[in-house]
């Protein structure tokens, strides 16, 4: 069952989306050679202890790793497409692009989003990489209304990512939020026949992140448990946000 | 942070021959559904028997009914 929020529920959704928001803006402007993950890493978790938050990826766990995730922030760079872990050995160089993914829970509520930046100057293909991936996640906030389908934000996603020859990763999707970080449903980035097409309703927050492969769409999970990377090695772009569907259209909670 | 798709199949035994190469079959969690061959299970006119462990998918609308894509070894 998809959960649906109240406007007091929102509020405190917005809350969560405005801090997750200021923290990345900030690391993002940190970002530069010679920076190295953990720095960032450092950083986040004390705005997150300053606001009062609980950091939301601290901790968790999933079936599939077995472990606890040891940090704030997934920080994935280059041919790693998500849950990248920060490291004070990764020092960012010119032409790298890196992922910075945070979610926090403040009031119970959870706020979940994710830029990938540039590092110095990036070649034309990747700079084509990360452009239309936050294309096609703005396109898909678009479908993010009372009355549209699941299937349309997937397919807009899958749509715009593919004709401009790039792929989607299949085996990470985005999801529902709210007193959980993970709830119904999943949101995978292509329409999969197979799974439910609920219609999308007033009040369902969902965390909306295109992750595309520059290369072909298979990936794989290094032996850390949490790494997941491009088995072809190219670079991978990821973007996401929290959005709730309310009656005047899509609200980005994780933006001003 | 992105969620790991769920996968839709899960491990199940044969108990049951049916016509038309449908089965019924035994989930672990000891459900019993109605599936059908498919994949490469069907495609080499694969004979199943009771006893055999195979990977299903369910239908997301009715979860009494599969198709069945993989023996499983052993």
């Amino acid at each position: 069952m998809i959960v649906r929020k109240n406007m007091a529920e929102l509020e405190k959704m917005r809350a969560s989306g405005l801090l997750v928001w200021k923290i990345l803006d900030t690391l993002k402007r940190m970002v530069g050679e010679g920076v190295t993950t953990y720095d960032l890493e450092v950083t986040a978790e004390k705005m997150m202890a300053e606001a009062g938050a609980r950091p939301a990826f601290k901790g968790y766990t999933t079936q599939a790793a077995g472990t606890k995730f040891p940090f704030v922030l997934c920080t994935s760079v280059n041919e790693e497409i998500v849950h990248g872990m920060p490291s004070q050995k990764r020092v960012l160089k010119k032409g790298d692009i890196v992922s910075i993914d945070t979610g926090v829970q403040l009031n119970g509520y959870y706020g979940d989003s994710a830029v990938t930046v540039p590092v110095g100057e990036i070649t034309e293909e990747t700079q084509k990489l990360l452009d239309v991936t936050r294309e096609s996640l703005e396109l898909a906030i678009e479908k993010a209304r009372p009355g549209n389908r699941l299937f349309d934000i997937c397919g807009t996603v899958e749509r715009h990512v593919t004709s401009n020859g790039f792929t989607v990763v299949r085996e990470f999707v985005g999801h529902g939020i709210g007193t959980k970080m993970h709830e119904e449903p999943q949101i995978p980035n292509y329409v999969d026949r197979r799974s439910e097409n609920p219609r999308l309703k007033e009040g369902m927050v969902l965390a909306i992140e295109p992750m595309v492969n520059a290369g072909k769409p298979g990936s794989r999970v290094k032996p850390d448990k949490w790494t997941a990377v491009t088995e072809d090695g190219r670079y991978s772009a990821h973007f996401e946000h929290t959005v709730a569907v309310t009656a005047n259209g899509p609200w980005v909670l994780t933006r001003p | 942070m992105s969620e790991a798709a769920r996968s839709a199949a899960l491990a199940a035994e044969v108990i049951e021959l049916l016509p038309s190469a449908a089965y019924r079959l035994r989930l672990e969690n000891e459900d019993v559904v109605l599936a059908h061959a498919a994949g490469p299970t069907k495609a080499n006119f694969l004979r199943l028997r009771p006893g055999d462990r195979v990977r299903v998918e369910l239908s997301p609308r009715d979860k009494t009914r599969g198709r069945i894509i993989e023996l499983l070894k052993g």
